[in-house]
């Protein structure tokens, strides 16, 4: 009895050991992908049919040897932990020492329990799953296509760290980083919990500027912009050293080394508690349910990219009010960018674009953001904010989707059923694809409207009419009067005086004897 | 056994149709291959590593990541252009729909031999959208990037879900599990299906009346 007593624990002393070391194994595979990610280059690696287990995870993910080195130090032994996770902030830093803040991955552990899943099989192929997971999704957010645009003018940073969530954290509720942009993923272990990785990437580009617009003032007064942020504005109060960071470009020239001044703006501390969502990627399943607005829209495929509309009409500011104008982070940044735009869209089409957008956000999400979309449509050269805003859009969109109920998750399917113009014949409306038009229609089933025709009711179908209203007949027939049309007219015109030439000198002469 | 089922929709250019399948369907198996079984003995083996190959869209604004594995490669893009072949009408590219079905080979009661049972379907409706200008085209470059992005992070979160995947196999077995027909990854077992929006379903009664014939055939 003692003997069997001592083999579980010396299994259950084993299993720990397994869990820490694919812990740590992972902690490190993780700031690799993500890391390498941002170097700006595409990537590939070799499948090997006879590895012989040399490569952690069954995944062919090289190490760099200076993020290797960096992600050791940082972690130094210390494992990602329910109250700690491991964080990397990717920054953006200009040629001219701005930088700011893109988005931040982080990596903790949550408290559910598993006890029938066995660490050592189910829990690697679960990490497995979660870095292929992690490599498919850095690809795709706005940060990678930045990434891979980086040259001479910006650079991308980065900055792996254990966060600790200290009563500094805690104390500051009014700078939490309440962001919708999370999602986790789930990796159920066995003894130790449940293992999140909390793609926080907080897309922020558009917004980051902007504030940056705000706070551009006070920090040229209160403080250099080298100097290391003040105690509140660092992520970590238990890091004191200046925050490390370095250049993702494998080239090593004179800054590649030089520390990243943190603008006040920029390094809003995250709090961990709030950022561990339910779920990963993964929805949680006692998450508020956010519902999209339903896209109904009737109008024809892009539609609403062809409308010109005034700025009053949409709400938009006059110019008047476009005095403050962005800081040069922004500019610089944007200049530096120099990202491919749609050829002719014209400024008017754009805000027209923005406003769709922020009209489509969520509502939480829509109120606050909106003073950002006023500064960033203000140039001509933003582009790149509208398009990483709308890229943040979809993002928002697609979490909030994974945030809501289980059953909401199974999202395209379900949203799939309930669209009444499913059928794949027919060209589908733009919205699908975001093409939202400024017209959202709500299903509000209101009373006495009958619902027996169709599913917008009469109240739905007298919105459709009066939006797509004939065209008076007064003007249908008026036709474009061109130099031809007239000629032809004026030629027909002759040939009948012509042919009735005979009868009016007949008319003449009887009027004459007359 | 009831097949989870995710369908994705999206509105493409005919030039992006190759581009749009094969960013989600690479991304569903960079999740769903592993590296290859090496049995020592009986319930003894190793597995090989999975490589990864990042790809730029030419006509998405998007970068995916797929299995490196020029074999699976080479069938996604023989069975994309079967399909686009398959949309192809009198009046240009229809709209159509294409599934990406994970089954698993099980013995079925006599007499009938084994039996394939679906375990996960992933469909992708396409709406074929003709565009005016390079103005449009610009702007739905950049739409269908995003919206595949979405859907990529929606795979992300299916696939990390605790639910039903295929027990690993017994050397026995593993060929009713994996396909075991390529020699750098090993996949689980799939089957592609394809279908334009105009093309009458397959019924059960049309099914019937050809297996009827075909007996009679003979």
């Amino acid at each position: 009895m003692v003997e069997m007593a001592e083999k579980f624990k010396n299994r259950e002393d084993q299993e720990e050991r397994d869990l820490k070391k694919y812990l740590k194994f992972l902690s490190l595979k993780a700031i690799q992908v993500i890391v390498q990610s941002r170097l700006g280059e595409k990537i590939h690696t070799k499948s090997k049919p006879n590895s012989m287990g040399q490569d952690w995870f069954n995944l062919a993910i090289n190490d760099d040897p200076d993020v290797s080195a960096e992600a050791k130090k940082v972690t130094s032994g210390k494992l990602p932990s329910q109250e700690s996770p491991m964080c990397v902030e990717i920054s953006l830093k200009t040629s001219e020492d701005e930088s700011m803040v893109l988005e931040t991955w982080c990596l903790g552990i949550n408290d559910r329990v598993d006890s029938n899943t066995k660490v050592t099989y189910t829990f690697y192929n679960r990490i497995g799953m979660l870095l292929k997971s992690l490599v498919s999704v850095t690809r795709v957010t706005p940060a990678y296509q930045l990434s891979r645009k980086q040259g001479k003018d910006f650079m991308m940073c980065y900055k792996p760290q254990i966060m600790v969530t200290s009563d500094h954290f805690k104390s500051e509720p009014a700078r939490v980083s309440c962001d919708p942009l999370s999602g986790v993923l789930q990796c159920v272990s066995g003894a130790q919990g449940a293992f999140d990785l909390t793609a926080e990437a907080r897309h922020h580009i558009a917004e980051q500027i902007a504030s940056a617009t705000e706070t551009e003032v006070t920090q040229s007064s209160t403080k250099s912009s080298n100097t290391p942020p003040s105690s509140s504005h660092r992520l970590s109060s238990a890091s004191p050293s200046p925050p490390f960071t370095r250049r993702l470009l494998q080239e090593k020239n004179a800054i590649g080394k030089q520390d990243v001044e943190w603008s006040a703006s920029s390094s809003k501390p995250l709090n961990w508690k709030q950022m561990k969502s339910k779920g990963a990627f993964v929805s949680g399943t006692d998450t508020p349910v956010k519902p999209f607005l339903p896209n109904l829209s009737s109008s024809p495929p892009f539609a609403s990219l062809l409308r010109r509309k005034d700025d009053e009409s949409i709400g938009l500011p006059s110019e008047n009010t476009l005095v403050n104008s962005p800081p040069g982070l922004k500019r610089k940044i944007l200049r530096a960018l120099n990202l491919e735009s749609p050829a002719d869209r014209s400024d008017k089409e754009m805000k027209s674009l923005m406003f769709q957008t922020v009209n489509n956000l969520v509502p939480e999400y829509r109120s606050d953001k909106f003073a950002s979309i006023n500064i960033i449509h203000r140039r001509p050269d933003t582009e790149v904010l509208k398009k990483s805003f709308r890229l943040k859009k979809s993002f928002s969109a697609v979490i909030w989707n994974s945030l809501s109920a289980e059953a909401k998750l199974d999202s395209s399917s379900e949203r799939t059923e309930r669209r009444p113009s499913a059928t794949p014949a027919m060209p589908q409306a733009p919205s699908q694809l975001g093409w939202d038009d400024d017209f959202v229609m709500v299903e509000l089933k209101p009373a006495f409207a009958s619902h027996s025709g169709s599913s917008t009711g009469d109240l739905g179908s007298f919105f459709r009419e009066c939006q797509t209203a004939p065209p008076l007949s007064l003007f249908q027939d008026t036709e474009i009067a061109t130099m031809d049309n007239v000629m032809d007219q004026l030629d027909g015109e002759l040939c009948g005086f012509r042919e009735n030439a005979s009868k009016f000198d007949e008319l003449l002469t009887d009027l004459q004897q007359a | 056994m009831n097949a989870r089922s995710q369908v994705f929709e999206l509105s493409v250019e005919g030039r992006q149709i190759n581009e749009a399948v094969l960013s989600i369907f690479h991304s569903i198996l960079l999740h769903r291959s592993s590296g290859k079984f090496s049995y020592k003995r009986e319930g003894s083996y190793t597995i090989g590593t999975v490589g990864m190959a990042d790809v730029d869209c030419d006509f998405i604004n998007l970068t995916y990541v797929r299995v490196d594995s020029d074999g699976l490669n080479r069938a996604l893009k023989r069975l994309l252009s079967e399909f686009k072949d398959s949309l192809r009408g009198p009046e240009g590219l229809r709209s159509g729909q294409i599934s990406l079905e994970f089954y698993q080979k099980k013995k079925a009661r006599w007499p009938f031999g084994m039996e394939n049972i679906p375990w996960e379907i992933w469909t992708v409706k396409l709406n074929v959208v003709t565009l005016a200008n390079e103005h449009e085209r610009q702007i739905c470059r950049e739409k269908v990037g995003e919206a595949i992005a979405e859907k990529i992070i929606c795979i992300a979160g299916v696939m990390n879900r605790p639910e039903y995947v295929p027990k690993m196999p017994n050397l026995s077995e593993i060929a009713n599990i994996f396909d075991v027909g390529f020699n750098d990854v090993q996949p689980y077992l799939h089957k592609f299906s394809y279908q334009a929006s105009d093309e009458p379903s397959p019924s059960v009664g049309n099914t019937m009346k050809r297996l009827l014939l075909d007996t009679f055939s003979y």
